[in-house]
C-alpha cells in the first residue's frame, strides 16, 4: 500500500537534493578564477610577493635566495591569481607551482626547449 | 606596617587601624592596596572588619579617636549605645533618644550596617581582584577591559589583569598579547612579562613572550620600558614601530622602522615573514598547532624563505617541503610531521 511513508521519503530525496544542489552551486562556480582587484606598487620582489598575498588571500613560500636582489614591476587593476603572479615573475626567472588549491610556492623556470 | 594575623585581638586592632585609615577623606592609594592585600589573608579579616565597621557605627560620637579610643572602650560604648545608633553611612546625624533596648533590633540594625559595609569593601575587592583570561593552542581572543582598553590574545597566552583607582597593572603571564590602552593619564597602566615591565598611557603595542626573551613592538603611541631584567639605569622610551627584545642580559638595541604588517599578522591568524629560517618558521606553526613539525636537518632548518600562511594550515606549509627535491615527510604517528634531507646540502630545487 502506498502510503504517507512512501510520500515522506519521497519529499525527503526531494528536499535532500536541493541540499547537494545548494552544496554544488559554489564548487562549480570556483572553476573559473576569481579575479582579484590588486595594486602593488613596484617593490622587491619578495614584498611584491607578500603583498599579492595578503591582497588575494593565498598561502605563498619562496626560498630567499631565488629573490634576492630583485624587483617586481607594479600592478594596478583586475588579476586572476595566475595573470597576477605571471606579471609579477616576469623580469626574473622563476614561475610558480600550485601546491595545492590555495597554496604556492615559488620556483626557478624550467629553461626552455 | 607589620601584620600577624594570629591572634584574633590583633585581627581586631587591624581592622580598626584600617578602618580609621580608609576613613580618612583621601586615603592614600598604597593604603588601599595593602588593606585590600590584608582582607585578603583571611575570612577573619573580613569578619573583623565588619566587627570594626558595626563598632564604630554604633559609637560614632565625634569625640571617638582612634587609636586613643581602644577597641575595648568601642565594644564598650558600641553595646552600650541606642538602637539607632546603628546608621553607618551617616554617623554624624544627631539622634533622637530612643527608649527600649531591645537586642534583637540592634542585632539587626548592625547586621544591615555589615550589609552596607561589606557593600564599600566589597568594591575594594572586585577592584583590587585579579582576573585572569586565557586562550588554548590555536585560539585567540580579545578582551574588552573595564576601562576601555582592548586585549587581543594570541595561542595558549594567559594574562592577569587588576584594575585600580590609580594605577592598571597586567600580567602576561605566558604567550603573546597586543594591547590597545585607553589614554588616561591618571592611571598609568603598566604591563609586566617576567622581567620586562613597560609603563603606557594610551597606546597600542604587542608583547611576546618566550622561554628566554621577551619583545616589545609598539603600534601606536609610546611605551616606556621600566624594568628589563637586572639592567638598571636609563631604559629606553620605544615610539611607533620601535620594537626591544629583553633577555637574561637586558634589553637589546631598540630596532626602528620594524614592519607592523609582519608583527600584527597573528591578529588575522596569519603568518607571515620575511627571510626567515624554515626552523624558526616550523616554530611558528608549533605555537598554533597540536600537530608539530620538526625538522630534523639543520640545514634545511637554516634556509630561509619568504612568505604567508594561515597559522593553522601546517598540511600546505609541509606540502611545500614534502615537494623540495631530497625531502622527505613522515607523520610521527600523533598528527605532527617529521621533516628529513637525504642531503646536508639539501636545498630547494
Amino acid at each position: 500500500m502506498i502510503g504517507p511513508g512512501i510520500r515522506f521519503r519521497a519529499r525527503l530525496v526531494a528536499a535532500l537534493g536541493l541540499v547537494f544542489a545548494g552544496l554544488h552551486a559554489p564548487v562549480m562556480r570556483s572553476a573559473e578564477p576569481e579575479a582579484y582587484t590588486l595594486h602593488i606598487a613596484s617593490q622587491p620582489l619578495e614584498s611584491a610577493l607578500q603583498e599579492f598575498a595578503r591582497q588575494t588571500g593565498v598561502e605563498i613560500l619562496v626560498f630567499s635566495y631565488l629573490t634576492d636582489g630583485q624587483r617586481a614591476p607594479a600592478l594596478d587593476g583586475r588579476y586572476t591569481v595566475d595573470e597576477a603572479l605571471k606579471a609579477l615573475l616576469a623580469d626574473s626567472m622563476l614561475t610558480f607551482h600550485r601546491v595545492n588549491a590555495k597554496t604556492l610556492e615559488i620556483r626557478v623556470a624550467a629553461p626552455k626547449g | 606596617m607589620k601584620h600577624d594575623s594570629e591572634e584574633l585581638t590583633s585581627i581586631n586592632q587591624q581592622a580598626a587601624h584600617w578602618w580609621v585609615v580608609l576613613h580618612n577623606t583621601n586615603p592614600p592609594a598604597a593604603e588601599k592596596r595593602e588593606f585590600v592585600e590584608w582582607l585578603t589573608r583571611a575570612p577573619e579579616c573580613v569578619e573583623a572588619s565588619l566587627r570594626v565597621a558595626r563598632v564604630h557605627a554604633a559609637v560614632s560620637r565625634s569625640d571617638v579617636r582612634w587609636p586613643a579610643t581602644s577597641a575595648e572602650d568601642l565594644v564598650r560604648a558600641a553595646l552600650a549605645a541606642p538602637d539607632d545608633a546603628v546608621v553607618p553611612l551617616r554617623p554624624h546625624v544627631p539622634r533622637a533618644p530612643t527608649v527600649k533596648q531591645r537586642p534583637a533590633l540592634r542585632w539587626m540594625a548592625g547586621l544591615a550596617a555589615s550589609v552596607l559595609i561589606a557593600t564599600v569593601l566589597g568594591w575594594w575587592f572586585i577592584a583590587a581582584r585579579p582576573e585572569q583570561f586565557q586562550t588554548q593552542l590555536g585560539e585567540q581572543h580579545s578582551f574588552l577591559l573595564a576601562d576601555g582598553s582592548r586585549i587581543t590574545l594570541n595561542t595558549a597566552s594567559k594574562i592577569e589583569v587588576r584594575l585600580q583607582a590609580d594605577h592598571r597593572d597586567v600580567t602576561l603571564l605566558q604567550g603573546e598579547a597586543l594591547f590597545e590602552v585607553t589614554h588616561d593619564t591618571r592611571r598609568p597602566f603598566d604591563v609586566s612579562a617576567g622581567p620586562v615591565t613597560v609603563r603606557v598611557v594610551g597606546t597600542r603595542f604587542d608583547l611576546d613572550r618566550r622561554m628566554t626573551r621577551t619583545a616589545l613592538t609598539v603600534v601606536e603611541g609610546r611605551v616606556a620600558l621600566i624594568a628589563a631584567g637586572a639592567r638598571t639605569g636609563t631604559l629606553p622610551v620605544l615610539t611607533a614601530r620601535d620594537r626591544v627584545t629583553v633577555d637574561s642580559v637586558g634589553p637589546g638595541v631598540v630596532e626602528h622602522g620594524v614592519n607592523l604588517t609582519e608583527t600584527m599578522a597573528w591578529m588575522q591568524h596569519q603568518l607571515v615573514f620575511h627571510h626567515q629560517p624554515l626552523g624558526v618558521i616550523a616554530d611558528e606553526f608549533n605555537r598554533y598547532n597540536r600537530g608539530r613539525i620538526e625538522i630534523r636537518n639543520p640545514r634545511l632548518r637554516a634556509q630561509e624563505v619568504t612568505g604567508t600562511f594561515r597559522s593553522n594550515d601546517v598540511g600546505s606549509f609541509v606540502a611545500v617541503l614534502a615537494g623540495i627535491p631530497g625531502v622527505h615527510v613522515k607523520g610521527d604517528g600523533g598528527g605532527g610531521y617529521l621533516v628529513t634531507a637525504d642531503d646536508p646540502d639539501a636545498t630547494a630545487q
